[in-house]
């Protein structure tokens, strides 16, 4: 099971951190990365699979091409700021982790901005 | 997955960590500088690779 064997190398990754970490604090915060990187990796095949269904569910709706591929986007941005910027903590920079987060907004908020037009044309329409 | 990355960086991080010591009680502080450095940049090298290619598997995934 997946699950299992990404518990049991969560705890490994831990332990060695600690042991690592009290020598060399980088190489810690270099395996806490390598972790995160091949877990995330690793659960990319199963999110490709929910995507899957929510595209043919938004299709089936009609929810608009352009949409859907903004939606997808920024929840792909929005994994990579939480990486970057978790790590980032974890490395006790707590102020560059915060400018990831706000780049990452600001950028989010960039590609939204087509549907953000659209639907204020919409209200618009109505008044 | 590819569980050996973080053994392969666990190692390289205690083999740097014994011979800086190593080294810096030998008087060569130059060189335990040199071990340091080097160690961090393989590992750094490793780690850069995976996280390039995490972030190459979520720009496919939410096809950017």
């Amino acid at each position: 099971m997946e699950l299992i064997r990404i518990g049991v190398l969560a705890i490994v990754s831990a332990i060695l951190i600690l042991v690592v970490k009290a020598y060399r604090p980088e190489m810690g915060i270099s395996i806490s990365l390598a972790f995160g990187a091949i877990v995330l990796i690793f659960l990319a095949m199963r999110i490709r699979a929910v995507l899957d269904l929510i595209q043919i569910y938004l299709d089936r709706v009609g929810v608009g091409e352009v949409y859907v591929k903004t939606l997808f986007k920024i929840i792909g941005m929005a994994y990579i700021t939480e990486f970057a910027s978790q790590s980032c903590k974890d490395a006790d920079q707590t102020a560059i982790a915060v400018k990831v987060e706000l780049a990452g907004k600001i950028l989010i908020m960039i590609s939204a901005l087509p549907i953000i037009t659209s639907v204020t044309g919409v209200i618009l329409d109505l008044l | 997955m590819d569980i050996d990355l973080i053994f392969r960086i666990a190692a390289i991080g205690i083999l740097v960590a014994v011979l800086n010591s190593l080294l810096q009680k030998s008087g060569r502080d130059e060189q335990a500088m040199m071990t340091t450095i080097a160690g961090l940049v393989v590992v750094l090298m490793m780690v850069v690779k995976e996280i390039a290619n995490l972030f190459e598997t979520i720009k496919t995934l939410f096809n950017f």
